[in-house]
Protein backbone atom coordinates (compact mmCIF):
# COMPACT_ATOMS: atom_id res chain seq x y z
CA UNK A 1 0.00 0.00 0.00
CA UNK A 2 1.17 3.64 -0.28
CA UNK A 3 3.65 4.93 1.86
CA UNK A 4 4.37 1.49 2.89
CA UNK A 5 1.58 1.21 5.38
CA UNK A 6 -0.31 -1.68 5.52
CA UNK A 7 -4.62 -0.52 6.25
CA UNK A 8 -5.56 -4.66 6.31
CA UNK A 9 -5.18 -4.98 9.86
CA UNK A 10 -6.17 -1.61 10.67
CA UNK A 11 -9.40 -1.30 9.66
CA UNK A 12 -10.00 -5.19 10.77
CA UNK A 13 -9.97 -3.28 14.21
CA UNK A 14 -6.30 -5.30 14.83
CA UNK A 15 -5.05 -3.19 18.22
CA UNK A 16 -1.09 -3.49 17.53
CA UNK A 17 -1.92 -2.12 13.62
CA UNK A 18 -3.64 0.64 15.05
CA UNK A 19 -1.72 1.74 18.02
CA UNK A 20 1.31 1.12 14.96
CA UNK A 21 -0.33 3.45 12.89
CA UNK A 22 -0.77 5.95 15.90
CA UNK A 23 2.86 6.42 16.35
CA UNK A 24 3.54 6.74 12.90
CA UNK A 25 1.22 9.08 11.93
CA UNK A 26 0.50 11.16 15.21
CA UNK A 27 3.51 13.72 14.17
CA UNK A 28 1.41 14.52 11.02
CA UNK A 29 -1.17 14.91 12.15
CA UNK A 30 -0.21 17.18 15.16
CA UNK A 31 2.02 19.56 12.15
CA UNK A 32 -1.62 19.23 10.14
CA UNK A 33 -3.50 20.57 13.01
CA UNK A 34 -1.01 22.93 13.97
CA UNK A 35 -1.03 25.13 11.23
CA UNK A 36 -5.01 25.07 11.30
CA UNK A 37 -5.58 25.96 14.95
CA UNK A 38 -5.95 29.38 16.51
CA UNK A 39 -4.05 30.57 19.68
CA UNK A 40 -5.64 29.11 22.52
CA UNK A 41 -6.69 26.02 21.04
CA UNK A 42 -5.90 22.70 22.49
CA UNK A 43 -3.82 20.80 19.56
CA UNK A 44 -3.85 17.60 21.09
CA UNK A 45 -7.76 17.52 21.64
CA UNK A 46 -7.73 18.66 18.22
CA UNK A 47 -5.67 15.52 17.17
CA UNK A 48 -7.78 13.39 19.26
CA UNK A 49 -10.40 14.28 17.44
CA UNK A 50 -8.48 13.46 14.32
CA UNK A 51 -8.13 10.05 15.20
CA UNK A 52 -11.37 9.58 15.97
CA UNK A 53 -12.64 10.14 12.93
CA UNK A 54 -10.67 8.22 11.33
CA UNK A 55 -12.12 5.07 13.83
CA UNK A 56 -15.34 5.84 14.30
CA UNK A 57 -18.32 3.46 12.90
CA UNK A 58 -15.80 0.65 12.31
CA UNK A 59 -12.95 2.83 10.47
CA UNK A 60 -15.29 3.98 7.79
CA UNK A 61 -13.36 6.90 6.82
CA UNK A 62 -10.87 4.86 6.76
CA UNK A 63 -12.19 1.86 4.63
CA UNK A 64 -12.65 5.11 2.04
CA UNK A 65 -8.87 5.48 1.59
CA UNK A 66 -7.96 4.03 -2.10
CA UNK A 67 -4.08 4.31 -2.62
CA UNK A 68 -4.20 3.98 -6.22
CA UNK A 69 -5.82 7.58 -6.21
CA UNK A 70 -4.02 9.46 -3.69
CA UNK A 71 -1.01 9.28 -1.06
CA UNK A 72 -1.67 8.15 2.48
CA UNK A 73 -0.16 11.10 3.93
CA UNK A 74 -1.77 13.66 1.39
CA UNK A 75 -4.74 12.37 2.59
CA UNK A 76 -4.21 11.89 6.10
CA UNK A 77 -3.13 16.19 5.54
CA UNK A 78 -6.24 16.98 4.55
CA UNK A 79 -8.57 14.58 6.73
CA UNK A 80 -6.93 16.43 9.58
CA UNK A 81 -6.71 20.05 8.88
CA UNK A 82 -10.93 19.84 7.37
CA UNK A 83 -11.57 17.45 10.47
CA UNK A 84 -10.05 20.45 12.96
CA UNK A 85 -11.09 23.45 10.99
CA UNK A 86 -14.62 21.99 11.65
CA UNK A 87 -13.98 21.07 15.29
CA UNK A 88 -12.54 24.86 15.29
CA UNK A 89 -15.94 26.11 13.94
CA UNK A 90 -18.14 24.13 16.41
CA UNK A 91 -16.32 25.38 19.15
CA UNK A 92 -15.75 28.69 18.27
CA UNK A 93 -19.17 31.02 19.40
CA UNK A 94 -19.39 34.30 17.54
CA UNK A 95 -20.43 36.76 19.34
CA UNK A 96 -20.65 40.64 18.46
CA UNK A 97 -22.25 43.05 20.56
CA UNK A 98 -25.01 45.06 18.98
CA UNK A 99 -23.39 48.31 19.88
CA UNK A 100 -20.35 47.14 17.10
CA UNK A 101 -23.19 46.65 14.72
CA UNK A 102 -23.28 49.66 12.34
CA UNK A 103 -27.30 51.00 12.12
CA UNK A 104 -27.33 50.24 8.37
CA UNK A 105 -27.06 46.52 8.70
CA UNK A 106 -29.42 46.19 11.17
CA UNK A 107 -32.06 48.76 9.25
CA UNK A 108 -34.90 46.79 7.35
CA UNK A 109 -35.50 48.13 3.78
CA UNK A 110 -38.41 47.00 1.51
CA UNK A 111 -37.00 46.69 -1.82
CA UNK A 112 -37.56 44.58 -4.66
CA UNK A 113 -34.52 43.77 -6.45
CA UNK A 114 -34.10 41.74 -9.62
CA UNK A 115 -31.53 39.64 -9.11
CA UNK A 116 -29.14 39.62 -12.20
CA UNK A 117 -29.32 36.34 -14.46
CA UNK A 118 -25.75 34.97 -14.33
CA UNK A 119 -24.40 32.43 -16.49
CA UNK A 120 -23.09 29.82 -14.27
CA UNK A 121 -20.88 28.48 -16.67
CA UNK A 122 -19.42 32.00 -17.61
CA UNK A 123 -15.95 30.73 -15.98
CA UNK A 124 -14.30 27.54 -16.09
CA UNK A 125 -13.64 25.66 -12.66
CA UNK A 126 -9.83 26.66 -13.89
CA UNK A 127 -10.22 29.75 -14.77
CA UNK A 128 -12.47 30.82 -11.59
CA UNK A 129 -9.62 28.98 -9.56
CA UNK A 130 -7.10 31.03 -11.00
CA UNK A 131 -8.32 34.22 -10.68
CA UNK A 132 -9.24 32.90 -6.78
CA UNK A 133 -5.53 32.21 -6.72
CA UNK A 134 -4.52 35.75 -8.15
CA UNK A 135 -6.52 38.40 -6.52
CA UNK A 136 -8.33 36.45 -2.99
CA UNK A 137 -4.91 34.54 -2.11
CA UNK A 138 -1.95 37.13 -3.66
CA UNK A 139 -0.68 34.33 -5.25
CA UNK A 140 2.36 34.53 -7.70
CA UNK A 141 1.85 33.12 -11.27
CA UNK A 142 4.53 30.60 -10.22
CA UNK A 143 3.02 29.71 -7.20
CA UNK A 144 -0.12 28.85 -8.99
CA UNK A 145 1.77 26.99 -11.98
CA UNK A 146 3.58 24.89 -9.08
CA UNK A 147 0.14 24.79 -6.99
CA UNK A 148 -1.93 23.11 -10.05
CA UNK A 149 0.87 21.30 -11.83
CA UNK A 150 0.34 23.34 -14.72
CA UNK A 151 2.60 25.73 -16.73
CA UNK A 152 2.91 29.30 -15.42
CA UNK A 153 2.43 30.62 -19.39
CA UNK A 154 -0.91 28.09 -18.83
CA UNK A 155 -2.30 30.12 -15.63
CA UNK A 156 -1.60 33.65 -17.53
CA UNK A 157 -3.31 32.42 -20.99
CA UNK A 158 -6.34 31.12 -17.81
CA UNK A 159 -6.30 34.25 -16.15
CA UNK A 160 -6.49 36.30 -19.61
CA UNK A 161 -9.18 34.39 -20.76
CA UNK A 162 -11.24 34.60 -18.27
CA UNK A 163 -10.47 38.25 -17.51
CA UNK A 164 -11.95 38.59 -21.55
CA UNK A 165 -14.99 37.05 -20.81
CA UNK A 166 -15.53 39.38 -17.67
CA UNK A 167 -14.90 42.11 -19.76
CA UNK A 168 -17.35 41.37 -22.40
CA UNK A 169 -20.08 39.77 -19.89
CA UNK A 170 -20.04 43.05 -17.67
CA UNK A 171 -20.09 45.52 -21.08
CA UNK A 172 -17.84 48.40 -21.58
CA UNK A 173 -19.91 51.17 -20.58
CA UNK A 174 -19.88 49.56 -17.18
CA UNK A 175 -16.16 48.97 -16.98
CA UNK A 176 -14.04 51.46 -14.14
CA UNK A 177 -12.08 54.35 -16.49
CA UNK A 178 -8.46 53.74 -16.91
CA UNK A 179 -6.90 56.63 -15.34
CA UNK A 180 -4.93 57.37 -18.87
CA UNK A 181 -7.93 57.23 -20.36
CA UNK A 182 -9.89 59.95 -18.20
CA UNK A 183 -6.37 61.51 -19.20
CA UNK A 184 -6.83 61.51 -22.87
CA UNK A 185 -10.63 62.53 -22.80
CA UNK A 186 -9.57 65.64 -20.52
CA UNK A 187 -6.86 66.88 -23.44
CA UNK A 188 -9.67 66.27 -26.10
CA UNK A 189 -11.94 68.30 -24.63
CA UNK A 190 -9.48 70.87 -23.63
CA UNK B 1 1.15 39.67 -17.05
CA UNK B 2 -0.99 42.73 -16.24
CA UNK B 3 0.04 46.37 -14.76
CA UNK B 4 -1.01 47.88 -11.90
CA UNK B 5 -4.02 49.97 -13.54
CA UNK B 6 -5.08 46.32 -15.54
CA UNK B 7 -4.97 45.19 -11.91
CA UNK B 8 -7.44 47.43 -10.03
CA UNK B 9 -9.86 46.76 -13.17
CA UNK B 10 -9.17 43.08 -13.22
CA UNK B 11 -9.58 42.87 -9.55
CA UNK B 12 -13.12 44.96 -9.74
CA UNK B 13 -14.28 42.76 -12.21
CA UNK B 14 -13.54 39.65 -9.91
CA UNK B 15 -15.04 40.90 -7.08
CA UNK B 16 -17.93 42.11 -9.41
CA UNK B 17 -18.51 38.80 -10.81
CA UNK B 18 -17.87 37.12 -6.98
CA UNK B 19 -20.67 39.00 -5.60
CA UNK B 20 -23.12 38.01 -8.10
CA UNK B 21 -22.52 34.83 -9.19
CA UNK B 22 -20.51 32.71 -6.49
CA UNK B 23 -23.78 32.35 -3.82
CA UNK B 24 -25.80 31.36 -6.99
CA UNK B 25 -25.17 27.35 -6.37
CA UNK B 26 -24.13 26.03 -3.13
CA UNK B 27 -21.11 23.78 -4.27
CA UNK B 28 -21.51 20.17 -2.00
CA UNK B 29 -17.25 19.58 -0.49
CA UNK B 30 -15.80 17.44 -2.47
CA UNK B 31 -14.64 14.09 -0.33
CA UNK B 32 -10.84 14.05 1.42
CA UNK B 33 -10.24 11.17 -1.11
CA UNK B 34 -10.89 13.47 -4.39
CA UNK B 35 -9.28 16.45 -2.39
CA UNK B 36 -6.23 14.22 -2.08
CA UNK B 37 -6.18 12.75 -5.34
CA UNK B 38 -6.34 16.31 -7.39
CA UNK B 39 -3.42 17.25 -4.70
CA UNK B 40 -1.29 14.98 -6.11
CA UNK B 41 -2.22 15.19 -9.65
CA UNK B 42 -2.53 11.38 -10.24
CA UNK B 43 -5.77 11.95 -12.59
CA UNK B 44 -6.39 14.58 -15.39
CA UNK B 45 -9.72 13.36 -16.12
CA UNK B 46 -11.70 16.29 -16.38
CA UNK B 47 -15.02 15.12 -14.96
CA UNK B 48 -12.91 14.49 -11.37
CA UNK B 49 -10.67 17.38 -11.79
CA UNK B 50 -13.33 20.52 -12.27
CA UNK B 51 -15.56 19.54 -9.55
CA UNK B 52 -12.36 19.69 -7.21
CA UNK B 53 -11.37 23.59 -8.86
CA UNK B 54 -15.03 24.69 -8.45
CA UNK B 55 -14.99 24.02 -4.95
CA UNK B 56 -11.98 25.00 -4.47
CA UNK B 57 -12.69 28.61 -6.07
CA UNK B 58 -15.76 29.02 -4.10
CA UNK B 59 -13.79 27.81 -0.94
CA UNK B 60 -10.36 29.81 -0.85
CA UNK B 61 -9.28 28.50 2.63
CA UNK B 62 -9.17 25.25 0.92
CA UNK B 63 -6.58 25.52 -0.91
CA UNK B 64 -4.14 26.06 2.12
CA UNK B 65 -5.22 22.30 2.55
CA UNK B 66 -4.23 21.75 -0.81
CA UNK B 67 -0.32 23.27 -0.64
CA UNK B 68 -0.25 21.57 3.04
CA UNK B 69 -0.98 18.40 1.79
CA UNK B 70 1.76 18.61 -1.02
CA UNK B 71 4.42 20.17 1.38
CA UNK B 72 3.49 16.85 3.65
CA UNK B 73 4.00 14.54 0.91
CA UNK B 74 7.64 15.76 0.06
CA UNK B 75 9.13 16.23 3.85
CA UNK B 76 8.73 14.36 6.95
CA UNK B 77 7.00 15.79 9.84
CA UNK B 78 8.11 18.32 11.55
CA UNK B 79 6.31 17.45 14.56
CA UNK B 80 6.83 14.88 17.02
CA UNK B 81 3.83 13.53 18.99
CA UNK B 82 3.92 13.11 22.98
CA UNK B 83 3.72 9.71 24.63
CA UNK B 84 0.92 10.80 26.28
CA UNK B 85 -1.17 12.03 23.21
CA UNK B 86 0.10 8.22 21.64
CA UNK B 87 -0.85 6.89 24.45
CA UNK B 88 -4.53 9.11 24.50
CA UNK B 89 -5.19 7.81 20.51
CA UNK B 90 -4.52 4.60 21.36
CA UNK B 91 -6.85 4.46 23.47
CA UNK B 92 -9.62 4.83 20.95
CA UNK B 93 -9.75 1.13 20.00
CA UNK B 94 -9.43 -1.42 22.96
CA UNK B 95 -7.64 -4.21 23.89
CA UNK B 96 -8.82 -7.30 22.73
CA UNK B 97 -11.12 -9.60 24.53
CA UNK B 98 -9.00 -12.61 24.53
CA UNK B 99 -6.94 -10.88 27.29
CA UNK B 100 -10.08 -10.55 29.81
CA UNK B 101 -10.24 -13.12 32.42
CA UNK B 102 -13.20 -15.27 32.37
CA UNK B 103 -15.21 -15.24 35.63
CA UNK B 104 -15.90 -18.47 37.10
CA UNK B 105 -19.62 -19.92 36.03
CA UNK B 106 -22.66 -19.14 38.26
CA UNK B 107 -23.25 -22.17 39.89
CA UNK B 108 -19.81 -23.43 40.21
CA UNK B 109 -19.60 -25.65 43.82
CA UNK B 110 -16.62 -25.92 46.34
CA UNK B 111 -15.10 -28.93 46.65
CA UNK B 112 -16.49 -31.65 49.29
CA UNK B 113 -14.52 -31.02 52.24
CA UNK B 114 -14.19 -26.98 51.90
CA UNK B 115 -17.88 -27.56 52.54
CA UNK B 116 -17.71 -30.36 55.40
CA UNK B 117 -14.96 -28.28 56.76
CA UNK B 118 -17.00 -24.95 56.79
CA UNK B 119 -20.80 -26.91 58.22
CA UNK B 120 -18.32 -28.93 60.62
CA UNK B 121 -17.17 -25.59 61.93
CA UNK B 122 -20.04 -23.36 62.17
CA UNK B 123 -21.61 -26.52 64.28
CA UNK B 124 -18.84 -27.16 66.55
CA UNK B 125 -19.18 -23.08 67.82
CA UNK B 126 -22.85 -23.11 68.53
CA UNK B 127 -22.20 -26.20 70.98
CA UNK B 128 -19.63 -23.98 72.40
CA UNK B 129 -21.49 -20.97 72.43
CA UNK B 130 -24.84 -23.04 74.14
CA UNK B 131 -22.34 -24.86 76.52
CA UNK B 132 -20.88 -21.57 77.61
CA UNK B 133 -24.31 -19.91 77.98
CA UNK B 134 -25.71 -23.10 79.57
CA UNK B 135 -23.23 -22.83 82.40
CA UNK B 136 -22.74 -19.09 83.10
CA UNK B 137 -26.69 -19.38 83.48
CA UNK B 138 -26.71 -22.20 85.45
CA UNK B 139 -24.09 -20.91 88.03
CA UNK B 140 -26.11 -17.83 87.96
CA UNK B 141 -29.32 -19.87 89.23
CA UNK B 142 -27.02 -21.75 91.85
CA UNK B 143 -25.97 -18.75 93.46
CA UNK B 144 -28.88 -17.24 93.59
CA UNK B 145 -30.69 -20.15 94.78
CA UNK B 146 -28.11 -20.73 97.73
CA UNK B 147 -26.91 -24.28 96.29
CA UNK B 148 -23.15 -25.01 96.21
CA UNK B 149 -22.02 -25.37 92.40
CA UNK B 150 -22.54 -28.60 91.13
CA UNK B 151 -19.24 -29.79 90.26
CA UNK B 152 -17.97 -29.00 86.10
CA UNK B 153 -20.46 -27.67 83.77
CA UNK B 154 -19.97 -30.93 81.76
CA UNK B 155 -22.00 -32.88 84.95
CA UNK B 156 -24.96 -30.33 85.39
CA UNK B 157 -25.36 -30.59 81.17
CA UNK B 158 -25.19 -34.58 81.23
CA UNK B 159 -27.10 -35.22 84.98
CA UNK B 160 -28.92 -32.52 85.82
CA UNK B 161 -30.11 -32.22 89.37
CA UNK B 162 -33.46 -33.65 90.27
CA UNK B 163 -35.22 -30.47 91.27
CA UNK B 164 -33.97 -28.07 88.34
CA UNK B 165 -37.11 -28.46 86.93
CA UNK B 166 -39.72 -28.85 89.51
CA UNK B 167 -41.63 -26.11 89.78
CA UNK B 168 -42.23 -26.84 93.77
CA UNK B 169 -41.36 -24.05 95.44
CA UNK B 170 -40.07 -25.72 98.52
CA UNK B 171 -36.86 -26.81 96.27
CA UNK B 172 -36.28 -23.35 95.35
CA UNK B 173 -34.46 -22.34 99.11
Amino acid sequence: MANGTDLGPLIRGDKGAWDGFVRRYAGLLLAAVRAVARDGADIDDLVQEVFARLCKDDFRLLKTYDPTRAGLTTWLTIVARSTARDALRRHHVRVTPIEDVPEAQLAVEDRHIEPIKFPEELLSPRQKLVLTMLYERDMEVTEIAAALKIDPQTVRSTHHKAMLKLRTHFAVEGRPEKPEDAAAKADRRG
Amino acid sequence: MTGPGDRTESVALWQKWRLEASAATERVAPDPLALAAYADRRSDDEAEVEPVEDWLAANPDAIDDLLAARQAALAAPPSIASEALIARACGLVPTPAGNVVPLRRAGARAPLWLSAVRWGGLAASLVITSMVGFTLGNSAYSNFAGQPAAEGALHELLDPPLNVFSEDEDSST
